[in-house]
C-alpha cells in the first residue's frame, strides 16, 4: 500500500481541477454552438444563449436542410468517404503487408526501391498547380474520383499498418504457409482479422480526413456539385471586410442556421469519434513506438 | 525457409499503391518545369517560353513575398514553441491523474478538437469571437474590457491563429508523450521512492530524462515544418483585413496561382518551399536518428 502524503494529495486535487478545466475549454465552444443552433433566433439575437438552448426548437436544422444544395452535398460526401475508406484500406493494407516482409528471402526483390518510392512521395510532390493540371487533364474534373484517387495512398497510414503487421508473431504465418496457404490467404484470413485495432485507427483517420477535406472539393468540383465540407466553407466563412460589415452579416445570415450548418457538418465525426476513440490510442501507440 | 514460389502475389498486392503514387505524385513533378517557364495555358508546358530563374528572382524582389515568407516563419515558430510546451505539459499532468474514469473522460474531450475540421472550427470561432456579440467578447465586456476583433485585427490575428492551433492539438499531440511515459521502467520510480524522492523529483530525474529521445524526435521533425504554417487553418480564419500578418506561403501560392492565374510564379514559390522543406526534413530525420535512434522503416 502506497502512502500518499498531504502535499501530494493537494497536488492531485489541484491537478484534477486543472484537467477538468482543460476538458471544458475543449468542448465549451462546441456546446455554445449547439445551444445557439437549438435556440430561437430572438434569444440568440438578444445574446441570451450561453451553453443551454433557450426556447428549444429544431427550426434552424430544417431550414438548413431545406437549402436545395445541402442534401446532395451530404450524399456526395458520404459516397466519397465510403469509397476512400474501402479502397484506401485495401490498397494501403496490401502494400503494408508486402513492405512488412522486408527484402531478403521472405519479401520482394527491389524492396529498398519501393520503400524509396513511397518515402519520396511522402516528402515531395509536384505542388498545387501541376497536380491540379494533371487531375483535370486526365479527365477527372468534376468527378468523384478526383476526390478519391489523388489521396488514396497515405504513406503515414501505410507505415502505421506496416508496423502493426511487423509486430504480429511470425509463427502464425509460418504455420499457415506450412499448411499450404498462399500470401493472399495469409493476408486476408490472418493478418487483417488480427489487425482490427490498427484498422479501426486508420479507418477513423481516413473517415475524418475525407469527411473534413474541403480544398480538393473546391478546386476539382463544379460549384453545384461539391462535398459538404466545401459547401460549408462557402456558406460559413463569409469574408469579414470590416467591423461594421460583421453586424450586417450577423443580421443577414441567421446565426442559428449557420450554427446548425456547422453542426450538421461535424455530426458524423461527433458520432463515430466516441466509438472508435478507445481503439486509436492503442493503435497509434503500437504503430508509432517501436522497441 | 526457401524463397516462396508465390512471391509474385506480393508484387500484385503492391501494384495498386505504386500506380496511385506514380500517377498522382510523380507525374505532377514533371510539371515543376513550369517554374522555369513563362507558362501560358494555351501553349502548354511544351511550347511555353523558358525564362530560367526569372520567377525565383521575382520571388525575392516582390515585397509581398518577403512579407509572406516572414509571416510563415513567425506563425510556424510560435506554433511550434507553444505547441511543444502545451503538449508536453499536458502529458505530464494527465499522467498524474489517478482516477481512471476522470483520466479517460478528460482525454476523450481534449482529443476531440483534433478531429473537427477547420471549416467547422472556423464557423465556431467566427461565432465565438465576433466583436459585437460573440461569447468571448461578451465575457470580456462583462469584465469591463473592450471587445477585441480577434479575426480582423492584424495584431490579434497572430494570437488567434497560434492559440486556436494550440487549443486544437495539445490533447492529441500528447499521445506520443503518454506512450513514451508508459514505456518507462516502473522499477526506476520504485527505486527513487525508496531513496525518498517525491513526485516532483521523480518527474525531474526520471520522467523528463526518459522523455528526451521522444522530445528530440518531436522537436526536430516539427522543425522541418517551419514553412508549413497551416494552410487549412489560415484559409478558414483569415480575410482581407489580416492579409498583412496572416498571408502565408501556401495561401499566397493559392491566391497568386489559381485565383490570379499566375501558374509559373506560383509553382516557383511552391517549389522553393518544397525544396527548403525537403532539406529541413532530411536534416531533421538524420538528427533524430543520430540523437534518438529514430527510424521510420
Amino acid at each position: 500500500m502506497q502512502v500518499i502524503s498531504t502535499p501530494q494529495r493537494w497536488f492531485q486535487t489541484f491537478n484534477n481541477v486543472i484537467m477538468i478545466l482543460l476538458a471544458l475549454i475543449c468542448i465549451v465552444p462546441l456546446l455554445h454552438v449547439i445551444a445557439i443552433s437549438l435556440s430561437s433566433s430572438a434569444a440568440v439575437m438578444a445574446n441570451k444563449v450561453t451553453f443551454f438552448p433557450i426556447e428549444l426548437n429544431f427550426y434552424s436544422y430544417t431550414k438548413a436542410l431545406e437549402n436545395p444544395v445541402f442534401l446532395p452535398a451530404i450524399w456526395l460526401s458520404v459516397q466519397r468517404t465510403a469509397l476512400s475508406l474501402g479502397l484506401g484500406l485495401i490498397v494501403n493494407c496490401m502494400a503494408a503487408y508486402v513492405l512488412s516482409k522486408g527484402g531478403g528471402r521472405d519479401g520482394i526483390a527491389g524492396y529498398k526501391g519501393f520503400v524509396g518510392l513511397f518515402i519520396v512521395a511522402m516528402l515531395f510532390n509536384g505542388g498545387l498547380i501541376p497536380t491540379y493540371l494533371l487531375v483535370t487533364k486526365i479527365g477527372l474534373y468534376n468527378s468523384i474520383w478526383a476526390l478519391v484517387l489523388p489521396g488514396l495512398v497515405n504513406v503515414f497510414h501505410l507505415i502505421l499498418i506496416m508496423n502493426f503487421f511487423k509486430a504480429l508473431p511470425k509463427e502464425i504465418e509460418e504455420s499457415a504457409f506450412m499448411d499450404g496457404a498462399n500470401h493472399w490467404q495469409v493476408f486476408s484470413r490472418m493478418f487483417l482479422p488480427l489487425s482490427l485495432p490498427v484498422l479501426a485507427t486508420v479507418g477513423l483517420f481516413m473517415v475524418v480526413n475525407d469527411w473534413n477535406e474541403w480544398f480538393m472539393g473546391s478546386i476539382y468540383m463544379r460549384g453545384d456539385n461539391v462535398p459538404l465540407s466545401t459547401l460549408l466553407k462557402s456558406l460559413i466563412a463569409v469574408p469579414i471586410v470590416d467591423a461594421s460589415n460583421v453586424n450586417e452579416i450577423a443580421k443577414l445570415n441567421n446565426r442559428s442556421i449557420r450554427a446548425a450548418q456547422v453542426l450538421i457538418g461535424a455530426l458524423p465525426i461527433l458520432l463515430i469519434y466516441p466509438v472508435l476513440q478507445k481503439f486509436f490510442t492503442a493503435g497509434i501507440v503500437i504503430g508509432a513506438v517501436k522497441e | 525457409m526457401v524463397r516462396r514460389k508465390d512471391s509474385w502475389q506480393l508484387y500484385l498486392m503492391l501494384i495498386p499503391a505504386v500506380l496511385v503514387v506514380l500517377i498522382f505524385v510523380y507525374m505532377p513533378m514533371g510539371g515543376l518545369v513550369m517554374a522555369f517557364q513563362d507558362y501560358k495555358p494555351y501553349q502548354g508546358i511544351l511550347k511555353s517560353e523558358w525564362v530560367g530563374l526569372e520567377q525565383f528572382k521575382f520571388l525575392f524582389e516582390y515585397p509581398d513575398s518577403v512579407q509572406v515568407i516572414w509571416n510563415t516563419l513567425r506563425i510556424a515558430m510560435l506554433k511550434l514553441f507553444f505547441g511543444f510546451i502545451s503538449t508536453l505539459g499536458f502529458a505530464l499532468l494527465i499522467n498524474e491523474v489517478r482516477r481512471k474514469a476522470l483520466r479517460n473522460t478528460v482525454q476523450t474531450f481534449v482529443f476531440l478538437p483534433h478531429f473537427l475540421s477547420w471549416v467547422v472550427l472556423g464557423g465556431i470561432f467566427v461565432e465565438l469571437l465576433n466583436p459585437d456579440n460573440g461569447l468571448v467578447n461578451l465575457a470580456l465586456q462583462a469584465m469591463g474590457m473592450k471587445p477585441i476583433f480577434f479575426l480582423g485585427d492584424n495584431n490579434w490575428f497572430l494570437f488567434t491563429v497560434v492559440s486556436s492551433e494550440v487549443w486544437k492539438e495539445f490533447g492529441y499531440g500528447s499521445i506520443i508523450f503518454l506512450a513514451a511515459i508508459a514505456g518507462i521502467n516502473p522499477a526506476l520510480y520504485e527505486a527513487a521512492q525508496l531513496d525518498g524522492a517525491g513526485k516532483w523529483k521523480q518527474v525531474l530525474h526520471i520522467t523528463l530524462p526518459s522523455l528526451i529521445p521522444t522530445m528530440v524526435v518531436v522537436l526536430t521533425l516539427s522543425l522541418s515544418q517551419v514553412l508549413n504554417a497551416g494552410f487549412d487553418q489560415i484559409f478558414n480564419l483569415y480575410n482581407p483585413l489580416v492579409y498583412e500578418k496572416g498571408d502565408i506561403i501556401d495561401t499566397f501560392v493559392y491566391r497568386v496561382g489559381l485565383i490570379d492565374g499566375n501558374y509559373s510564379f506560383s509553382t516557383a514559390v511552391g517549389l522553393f518551399k518544397s525544396i527548403v522543406s525537403l532539406i529541413l526534413i532530411m536534416g531533421a530525420y538524420r538528427l533524430a536518428y543520430k540523437v534518438a535512434d529514430y527510424k521510420i522503416f
